[in-house]
């Protein structure tokens, strides 16, 4: 029986390299296919995600027509560490399938200058149009790149809420992230709410704002504040939909 | 104890060198376990903390993003290894030291390559009997001067050519003077490791490139080699994600920009900064341009030459390709010689 088992285990590590292409394989598939890449990465990877599949495809065929190792003691030990060591992001992957970067990502990765990055970066994009009659729903980045077009406007948008401590009491941080190329790259964006009631919103709850922008200098830098006339909160999106991309 | 191999299986001849049990393995193998141990409990232990979730989307992010080049790069490591003679690269490689150097750190302007693909190609490279000076100057150059790194850094920077042009050129000097540096003090038995192959069997290299073979077998061996490659390279990439990811996540990026306040702190900071956070030659522009208005122009400089020379998932990296003595001069090197060129740039703006 042990003689058995021990012969199984052994068979199956002959193929363990083969079995790390096949979870990466199996990983980056169903990030594609579910949609859930734009969790992590920009959707301008997708191309270099799809030519990883067929180079992990070839590889495993390369390895299972191939000659097999035989390996034993530490030699075996250090394939099967190899292995796993690989298999550590994939690990992660499944503990933040459903959740994206909230407020404590924001506090590492603010400096308080992106307001003029952005608008910076984006300016010379052509922006939409401002709807006239009914007022327009924009996302924090259109915001950011409109900001001075903005002053004085109505304007829809969402996002999460961050507030600090030391924030005044009728003033909130609604924030989301924008992506270049993955999320660890990723600038967050964000503007002042202010509105009697924000008191009502937790850290990282969804919601979606409805006034008027107004223009105000802080830190050195021009932010755009919303004094609101309405704030609602909303279902949180999933999280392949929770950022922005530019 | 050699690996074995079954009776009448083909085996690729380039393999050469074994897996070893020598006490550096099963120590490696020991920290390796220990590392994926730590993971597990953080994951057991702490997934549902805040914190956590930071650190999971930046070390899958970091991976994610850098696994299409590295697998690119093992595959054209391998086909360079199958296809390519050593002749053939002292043909293409000038004769001399220094217009070999000259010519490897340009290289990247047509064969653009990020710093994770750049690694299993070079260390190909290396074997196919590159020339040391031109290997280093190629794998420092590469990432940043190149076409691509140009229109990204054109694009964060809204097409400021001073600053798309400053940084590809500092980057090639940098690459040059490091790639003579390094010519200079090592030789290749004192730099370079012997490349494991985990391909089965030990035949020696060179035989091989005589031996009649179609096509469609040395394609399948370059894949071999590709595959080990990426086995053996890419769990360095985890480390390195594993570990800018942590940092990403204990470090508050505006706490260390109060802590930095004077222009040469600064550029220090964006040196360590760049080290620490891992990210692609293609990306890094956009994290610099948002210190634009708080940090002085060498600073931001210091961050996009230094970051695809010098972080935590490269010298991760680079110890499956060089011996630690090259590794440690290389890294102290170039950090100094970038530093020492932004303090120029800073003198020079004022």
């Amino acid at each position: 029986m042990i003689a058995g088992v021990t012969g199984a285990v052994a068979r199956l590590c002959r193929y363990v390299d083969g079995l790390v292409f096949v979870a990466l394989l199996g990983a980056l598939a169903w990030l594609l296919l579910s949609g859930n890449d734009t969790a992590f990465l920009h959707p301008r990877f997708r191309p270099f995600l799809v030519g990883s599949i067929l180079l992990l495809a070839a590889f495993i065929l390369v390895m299972v027509r191939g000659p097999k190792r035989h390996h034993a003691g530490w030699l075996l030990a250090t394939l099967i560490v190899q292995a796993l060591v690989l298999a550590m992001p994939l690990l992660f992957l499944t503990t933040v399938m459903d959740r994206g970067m909230g407020a404590h990502a924001l506090t590492r990765k603010y400096t308080g200058m992106e307001q003029q990055t952005l608008a910076r970066l984006l300016g010379s994009e052509k922006s939409k149009p401002l709807a006239t009659g009914r007022t327009p729903t924009l996302s924090l980045l259109e915001v950011a790149r409109q900001m001075k077009q903005l002053d004085g406007k109505r304007v829809i948008t969402e996002g999460m809420v961050y507030r600090p401590d030391i924030m005044p009491p009728n003033y909130l941080t609604l924030f989301r992230f924008a992506i270049f190329c993955c999320a660890a790259d990723a600038l967050p964006v964000w503007l002042f709410v202010e509105n009697p009631d924000v008191t009502a919103f937790d850290d990282e709850n969804w919601i979606r704002v409805d006034g008027t922008v107004t223009v105000v200098h802080f830190n050195g830098t021009d932010v755009p504040v919303i004094k609101a006339d309405t704030i609602e909160k909303k279902i949180v999106p999933p999280t392949a939909e929770q950022y922005l991309f530019f | 104890m050699k690996p074995s191999v079954p009776e009448g299986q083909a085996v690729c001849p380039h393999a050469h060198g074994s897996l070893s049990t020598a006490p550096a393995v099963r120590a490696s193998v020991l920290l390796q376990f220990a590392f994926v141990t730590i993971l597990a409990i953080l994951i057991v232990f702490f997934r549902d903390a805040p914190p956590f979730a930071t650190l999971s989307i930046t070390f899958v992010s970091i991976f994610l993003e850098a696994l299409p080049f590295m697998l690119l790069g093992a595959a054209i490591g391998g086909l360079i290894e199958v296809f390519i003679s050593k002749g053939a690269i002292l043909r293409i490689v000038p004769a001399g030291r220094l217009s070999a150097i000259l010519l490897a750190a340009a290289m990247g302007m047509v064969f653009p390559v990020c710093e994770c693909a750049i690694v299993p190609v070079v260390r190909r490279l290396f074997g196919k009997g590159l020339p040391l000076g031109a290997g280093i100057a190629f794998l420092l150059g590469g990432p940043i001067v190149n076409p691509l790194v140009f229109l990204s850094t054109a694009v964060a920077y809204g097409n400021d050519l001073t600053v798309v042009i400053g940084r590809l050129a500092g980057g090639y000097l940098i690459a040059v003077v490091m790639g003579l540096l390094i010519d200079r003090c090592f030789t290749r038995q004192s730099a370079l490791v012997e490349i494991p192959s985990a391909l089965p069997g030990g035949a020696h290299e060179n035989f091989a490139i005589a031996a009649p073979a179609g096509i469609r077998t040395k394609i399948g061996w370059a894949l071999q080699h590709g595959a080990a490659d990426f086995l053996d390279i890419s769990r360095f990439l985890v480390f390195g994600a594993f570990t800018a990811g942590l940092l990403q996540t204990l470090v508050a990026r505006g706490e260390l920009v109060v802590l930095f306040g004077s222009p040469i702190a600064s550029i220090l900071f964006m040196m360590i900064l760049a080290v620490l956070l891992s990210l692609c030659s293609e990306a890094d522009a956009f994290v610099a341009a948002s210190f634009r208005t708080t940090l002085p122009l060498a600073a931001q400089m210091a961050f996009m030459v230094l970051g695809p020379m010098l972080d935590l998932k490269l010298i991760a990296m680079y110890s499956r390709m060089f011996k630690k003595r090259l590794i440690l001069v290389l890294s102290t090197a170039t950090f100094i010689g970038v530093f020492s060129m932004m303090l120029v740039i800073l003198w020079m703006g004022r």
